[in-house]
Parts: structure tokens; C-alpha cells; sequence
């Protein structure tokens, strides 16, 4: 029988919260993937345990930006985060480029996504000067 | 304490680990495919090759086409080809998959139109089913079974009250080509519905011509029978293992309403064309012919299949599969091979005649031969109070009705003994797609048991009946609804019944038949 998706992602939070090699942990759940013939869940099994973590004091933000951040805004960004789950233990900045952000910088959660960009802004701007034209 | 494991990271490490893992080689069970034709491939090397198992055929296109192993030598295998066999080649690689045969079930193929492997046929698009069951399981033990005791109405008066069928039973349909063996399959299907007795019907074209199934679903689907049906369809020119497959496969979509305290009727449509696929497979296999050319295992072909329909016990759900096997002789010799080896299946058969069709009298029934070995306890208590005698009072009209060709004066008794006889025959006459209620089944032979229509004319006999029924549904809907429980009704019913039968019946009586009371 099929073991429900929520059920699978508790036990890898699980795992992930006393597991110190991620290498291993891998390699177990990419065997257990593979065995059980869903490999394509692994996206949103992944997100399950975002959540799973999160809930639990673990909170993890990637941070997407156009060019490299700085200590201080790193800092800033996990106190951004930390403001916004005060019940956050840990937070886990990870840090990832994409030049589509042009400037600022996008924070993804688990389930949300805050959106400080100057893609974003420009947006808003376009989308706002659009309506005053109509 | 917390690890600073990301998420994120890990997801990457996964995949990666993913890529490699399917990088590395397994051993896989490979043979070669030696020789191909019929819808059988011959392969060399697949040694540890299970009975019934899957193997994954690479055809020359790079296309995987499915076999499943039906001989196993110590040499080479024989498998046959769930597809198309023209395109494998000699040389082509087999492997084993280390999976039987699976069919989807489950209540998302109600309404449906499937071929033996689940896959629809009805251009409704994917059937959206979260289970598959292997298509041979093993019968439920002696345990999980109790005795047949509910009823399944199939609204036809003479089945229901002199061979009655009960869930979890199998009733053979037995008869030449052209007597309305399908027809009495469909009415009790289309029973189902108009009585909501909540019932699934599985129909199993087994090497039907495509046109008569197409009729069929039409006619399912105009009497709203469809969204309680699933059919699972297989033409003459399908090859003979889908044929072979298709009431196995069946019954394991039955099987799922039977394990989930649900109740479901199978009809196979019919078993003689899936006992010649079955020849045609095991010839082509080279296994030793015997009686009539069919293997020697033809008889456990059927006898498997057939007892995997049951009535479970409570413990297990109390759901039932009940099973209508259709097999059709040649001019009425029911003492052939595959005949009188699906008879000593079944718990009894309704065995149609020729000469009664073409009579007028249908459905063609042959009480002599008909019979239900376990379908008298789940009869509804109305029903058999009233045909108690029935039986015997055909038997002996049509052992008279022979006699008195050949006399001319008879006495009194035995030409009241012929009427009625004439009288029952003509009220047990009804036509397709029209099945009767218990009520209506009750009200018609109480009054014909208590010699109502023996007066009445042979040509206004039915004119009669439709006229009672109606007035009865009129005036005493009430008490019609309750007797459609199933309870014997009181005398005060039966009383208020039978006048208001004799009344009616009085004025079809004809002047001569008066001026004889008189």
C-alpha cells in the first residue's frame, strides 16, 4: 500500500532534525524514491518538509538575488524572517543567483515568498501606470 | 539538536543521488526471443520465469509489448502476446518484470467501457483508478463464505419464481444461438436499476461481434442502466488472449465490490468462445489436446473463474459477487464437453429452448431442465407462496398438452389441468426490457394459482393481467409497495386481491363460457 505523502515527509523532517550527513540522508530517501516508484513527488515531498520544519522552529529561506549579499544583509534578511516567525529556533539562509531579479531580492518559505525585488517593483509601477492610462 | 540540513540542498543531493542510483546497472533477467507467430512468442533463457508472469517484449521498434508466461520448459518459455505479435521479431529481447498480471478496480470504472487490461474503450479518457487487483486470485475459503440467502431479482416471473437466483450464486444461461439467452442478462440488469437494489453490473463480452455489444450499451445507457455498469468488451477480433483475459480480469473489478460490503452481478457472455480461445492458446502451445481438442485443464479454466463469485460472510463484509455464465450449445445438446462441464460448476442453469421461442412463448424457458440448486432460500417469501405449485402444474400441462394431441374427448379434470396450463404459460410470457416488480410478479400468480384467468379467453389473458396491475397500482399502491418488501402479504390483501382479479376477469369472460357457468 501506498504510504500517504504527509506521512513520508514527517519522517524525513524527522530524520533531517537528527541526520548530520546530508550525503547519506540522500542517498536513503533517493533509494526509497526509486523503490517505490515516486521520484516525481520529490518536489512537493520536499515542500511537505519545508513545512513540516518550519512548524517545528526550523525555518529555511532562500534567498534569491541578482549579485552576492552581503554579512550585513544576510543578517538583515534573518532578521526579517525571524521577525516574521518569532518562534523560530533556527534559521537557515541559503542563498541562490538569478539575474532575472535585476536588483533587491526575493525570499522564498516553505509555502511563501516575499518579494523584494526591483522586477517586483517595476511590476507594481507598470501595473499601476496601466490602470491610471484605461 | 537541530542539523543546519537546507532543504533546499538536500533536494539537489537527492537528485543527484537519484541519477546515479538509476546509472547503475542491475541485473536484470534477459532472454531472446527464438520464435513468434499466433500471438505466441517462444523465448530462450528467461529460466526463472514464473507462472503467469509479465514480460516486457522490445519490439523492433524499441516499443515494449507484454506477454505472460504460460509453459514453462526447461528449455525455453512460451509466452503469449497481449498486443500486437507482428511486430516482434525473432532475436527481439524479453525480460522478466517480476509482476502477474493487474487490472485497475474500484468505483471510478462504474460506467465504463474497458478492454481486458483496464483501458478504456469509451474515448471518455483515463480511467482515474488509485487500485489495481492481480487478474487471478484465489477463491475465498470455505470461512469467509456463508450460504446464499439474499435474493437477485431479475424480474423475469418465470426465473424469479421457479428458479430463483440469490447473491453470491452462480446460475448458468444455457441455449442455442438466437434464444434470448443476452436478453434475460439484460433484463436482470436493467432490474437492478429500476428496482434500486443498488447492485453493480459487470457485463463480459467474451469474442462478441462489436455491433451487439454497441446495441447493448446503447440500450444501457437509454434505460440509465450504464451508470451502475462496467463493461469490459472483447471482439472476435481481438486476439484469443484478451479473450482469454477479459472474464478473469472480470472478475477481479467484481471482486472489489464483493470485498467492500458491496454486491455485484457478473454476467460472461459467453463462456463457449472463451473455452475455444483457450483451445486456441493451449494448441498453440503445444500442449496435448483431449476431449474435443480443449486441453486438460479446461475444466479448472471455468471452475477457478466461477468460484471466485460468492457470498462472503459477515465477518468479511457480507458483500457477494453473483455470477450469470452464458454458455451456448449446438441444437440443444447440453451433453457437450464445455456444457456439461459448466453445468457441475454452477448451482443450477436456465436452460433455453428453440422450439418455445420460436413458439412465441419467451422468455423461452424450459422448466423440465431448468433449475437453481441454492436459489430457493433466498426467495423472496411472496414470491414463493405463491409459486409453490407452479413447477408442477407446467410439468404436468406440457406432459398432457403432448397427450391430448393424440385424443380427442378428454374428462373434465384434464382439460381444466390443460387451461390453466395454456393460461400460466401465456401470463409467464413477457417481453424484453419490461422486468416486473415483486408486487406485480405476486399479484399475477396468485391470481392465476387461484384460478382467475381460467375463464378468461387465451387472447385476453395478458389484456387481463395489464388491466389488474394497473387498477391494483391505482387504487392500492399502499399495499403493492409493502408486498414489494418481500413479506407475504395478509389474507386481507390477498382477498382484496384476488376479488378485484376475479371482477376483472369476469368481463373478458366470453358469452359461451357464461352460458356454460350457467
Amino acid at each position: 500500500m501506498k504510504v500517504p505523502r504527509a506521512q513520508v515527509a514527517e519522517a524525513i523532517a524527522k530524520k533531517t532534525l537528527t541526520e548530520h550527513d546530508p550525503a547519506v540522508l540522500a542517498r536513503e530517501i533517493a533509494a526509497y524514491l526509486l523503490t517505490e516508484n515516486r521520484v516525481q513527488d520529490l518536489d512537493s515531498l520536499m515542500r511537505d518538509v519545508m513545512a513540516y520544519r518550519q512548524e517545528h522552529g526550523v525555518v529555511e529561506a532562500t534567498v534569491m538575488s541578482a549579485h552576492d549579499l552581503t554579512a550585513d544583509v544576510k543578517s538583515e534578511v534573518a532578521g526579517l524572517v525571524q521577525d516574521h516567525y518569532p518562534a523560530a529556533k533556527m534559521v537557515i539562509i541559503r542563498e541562490t543567483h538569478d539575474p532575472e531579479v535585476i536588483g533587491g531580492l526575493k525570499v522564498k518559505l516553505a509555502n511563501e515568498q516575499l518579494d523584494l525585488s526591483v522586477r517586483a517593483r517595476l511590476d507594481t509601477f507598470k501595473r499601476l501606470t496601466l490602470e491610471g492610462t484605461k | 539538536m537541530a542539523t543546519e540540513i537546507s532543504i533546499k540542498d538536500l533536494s539537489e543531493d537527492i537528485r543527484a543521488a537519484i541519477a546515479q542510483l538509476k546509472q547503475q546497472p542491475e541485473i536484470e533477467n534477459v532472454g531472446i526471443v527464438t520464435r513468434v507467430g499466433d500471438g505466441i512468442a517462444w523465448i530462450y533463457g528467461l529460466a526463472k520465469a514464473g507462472y503467469s508472469e509479465m514480460i516486457d517484449i522490445t519490439d523492433q521498434h524499441g516499443e515494449t509489448i507484454t506477454a505472460f508466461a504460460l509453459n514453462l520448459g526447461q528449455e525455453e518459455i512460451g509466452a503469449v502476446i497481449l498486443g500486437d505479435d507482428t511486430q516482434i521479431k525473432a532475436g527481439a529481447t524479453a525480460k522478466l518484470s517480476g509482476r502477474v498480471l493487474e487490472v485497475p478496480v474500484g468505483p471510478e470504472l462504474v460506467g465504463r467501457v474497458v478492454d481486458p487490461l483496464g483501458r478504456p474503450l469509451d474515448g471518455k479518457g483515463a480511467i482515474k483508478s488509485k487500485l489495481t487487483s492481480r487478474v487471478e486470485r484465489t477463491a475465498p475459503g470455505v470461512l469467509d463464505r456463508k450460504s446464499v440467502h439474499e435474493p437477485l431479482m431479475t424480474g423475469i416471473t418465470a426465473i424469479d419464481s421457479m428458479v430463483p437466483i440469490g447473491r453470491g450464486q452462480r446460475e448458468l444461461i444455457i441455449g442455442d444461438r438466437q434464444t434470448g439467452k443476452t436478453a434475460i442478462a439484460i433484463d436482470t440488469m436493467i432490474n437492478q436499476h429500476r428496482q434500486d437494489t443498488g447492485v453493480i453490473n459487470i457485463y463480459v463480452a467474451i469474442g462478441q461481434k462489436l455491433s451487439k455489444v454497441a446495441r447493448l450499451i446503447e440500450r444501457l445507457k437509454r434505460e440509465g442502466v450504464m451508470e451502475q455498469t462496467i463493461v469490459i468488451a472483447t471482439s472476435a477480433a481481438d486476439p484469443a488472449s484478451l479473450q482469454y483475459l477479459a472474464p478473469y480480469a472480470a472478475t477481479a473489478m467484481g471482486e472489489y465490490f464483493r470485498d467492500n460490503k458491496q454486491h455485484a452481478l457478473i454476467i460472461y457472455d459467453d463462456l463457449t468462445k472463451h473455452a475455444a480461445a483457450y483451445r486456441q492458446m493451449s494448441l498453440l502451445l503445444r500442449r496435448p489436446p483431449g476431449r474435443e481438442a480443449y486441453p486438460g485443464d479446461v475444466f479448472y479454466l471455468h471452475s477457478r473463474l466461477l468460484e471466485r463469485s460468492a457470498k462472503l460472510s459477515d465477518e468479511k463484509g457480507a458483500g457477494s459477487l453473483t455470477a450469470l455464465p452464458i454458455i451456448e450449445t449446438q441444437a440443444g445438446d447440453i451433453s457437450a464437453y464445455i456444457p456439461t462441464n459448466v453445468i457441475s460448476i454452477t448451482d443450477g442453469q436456465i436452460f433455453m429452448e428453440t422450439n418455445l421461442f420460436y413458439q412465441g412463448i419467451r422468455p423461452a424457458i424450459s422448466v423440465g431442465l431448468s433449475v437453481s440448486r441454492v436459489g430457493g432460500n433466498a426467495q423472496t417469501k411472496a414470491v414463493k407462496s405463491v409459486a409453490k405449485s407452479l413447477r408442477l402444474d407446467l410439468a404436468q400441462f406440457r406432459e398432457l398438452a403432448a397427450f391430448s394431441q393424440f385424443s380427442t374427448d378428454l374428462d373434465a379434470e384434464t382439460r381444466q389441468r390443460i387451461e390453466r396450463g395454456q393460461r400460466l404459460t401465456e401470463l409467464l410470457k413477457q417481453p424484453q426490457y419490461s422486468p416486473y416488480s415483486i408486487w406485480q410478479m405476486y399479484v399475477v400468480l396468485l391470481a392465476a394459482t387461484e384460478g382467475t384467468f381460467d375463464k378468461v379467453p387465451l387472447d385476453k389473458v395478458k389484456t387481463t393481467e395489464a388491466n389488474l396491475l394497473r387498477e391494483l397500482k391505482h387504487d392500492q399502491g399502499k399495499a403493492m409497495d409493502a408486498i414489494n418488501t418481500g413479506a407475504e402479504p395478509d389474507e386481507k390483501t390477498k382477498k382484496l386481491i384476488v376479488d378485484l382479479a376475479n371482477k376483472i376477469a369476469a368481463s373478458y369472460v366470453t358469452v359461451d363460457e357464461k352460458s356454460k357457468e350457467k
